[in-house]
């Protein structure tokens, strides 16, 4: 069964909308807007999420490219999962070196709310490819439970 | 003396963008960071969800071009969603000052590291004197 995802509408909406500035305003688009929607351009939560879910785990894959490994903390209480860690950053280079800097790094923090309670000793993260998926077995009490009905 | 010594080129002119055309794959733009040291231009690229195998880095006519196919799939659909796995597609005009044939690629946990030593003319060379 499909349903009706606001998320997806409005991820959609921003394609068409920089699209249309992309066009029309391509000297005030170019620069700021297809990047702005990257995680480190703008102020707001990072690392960006996506949350799955099958009959036993939810899924986290948070975006982060580049974060410096054994900086990574990752910690579950309850329903809460928290990620911290460190996005290596250009401190180490002199600004006068310096040509571009887009990629913005240093600490960050981000909790997440599940909407079950997830056993926190079955937890495990993987990271490859600049993106980091959490597994998280719900608790037994949260599975869903198959109820068989009796036909007469 | 200035620590910059390669000039930075706009991304005007021959440079393309892959969103204008009429390609049904969205490509966007990665964040990249370049900076300079003794030996030439390092530049980084954030380019996650990215495969070694996904990722196409040329040089044509002093366009370099980064184009990278993601091929990352998720666990399962998401009930809650932030970002999208895009391919990305970006293009830099390259100074005469950077040798192009000793560019070198590393890429680590979807970040890709360039590094494009200054050409041999560039460099300063050291003049021995003779004691006569």
């Amino acid at each position: 069964m499909r349903t009706w995802d606001p998320f997806n509408e409005l991820v959609a909406l921003q394609r068409e909308l920089n699209r249309a500035l992309n066009t029309y305003l391509p000297e005030l688009s170019s620069r700021d807007w297809p990047m702005g929607f990257l995680p480190g351009r703008s102020a707001r939560a990072y690392p960006l999420i996506n949350i799955s879910e099958d009959k036993d785990n939810y899924y986290v894959e948070a975006l982060a490219p580049g974060i410096n490994t054994s900086s990574l903390e990752i910690s579950v209480a309850r329903n809460t999962l928290r990620i911290s860690g460190e996005k290596m950053n250009l401190n180490d280079i002199k600004p006068e070196q310096i040509h571009r800097s887009e990629r913005s790094g240093g600490k960050f923090i981000r909790s997440v709310e599940l909407p079950v309670e997830v056993d926190s000793n079955g937890v495990n993260a993987k990271y490859s490819q600049g993106i980091l998926t959490i597994t998280l077995p719900k608790v037994e009490e949260a599975k869903p439970k198959r109820i068989a009905v009796d036909v007469q | 003396m200035a620590e910059k010594t390669i000039q930075t080129q706009t991304e005007k002119g021959d440079l393309q963008k892959l969103e204008h055309t009429r390609n049904t794959e969205e490509y966007i733009t990665p964040a990249v960071d370049i900076y300079e040291d003794e030996k030439g231009l390092v530049l980084l690229a954030d380019l996650p969800g990215v495969n070694k195998d996904g990722l196409d880095i040329q040089v044509k006519d002093d366009i370099l071009t980064i184009q990278a196919h993601a091929d990352y799939k998720s666990v399962a659909t998401p009930f809650y969603k932030e970002f999208d796995v895009q391919h990305f597609f970006r293009q830099f005009q390259l100074s005469e000052k950077v040798d192009a044939g000793k560019i070198t690629a590393q890429f680590n946990n979807g970040v890709l590291k360039l590094s494009m030593p200054k050409s041999e003319e560039t460099l300063p060379k050291k003049i021995p004197i003779e004691i006569g």
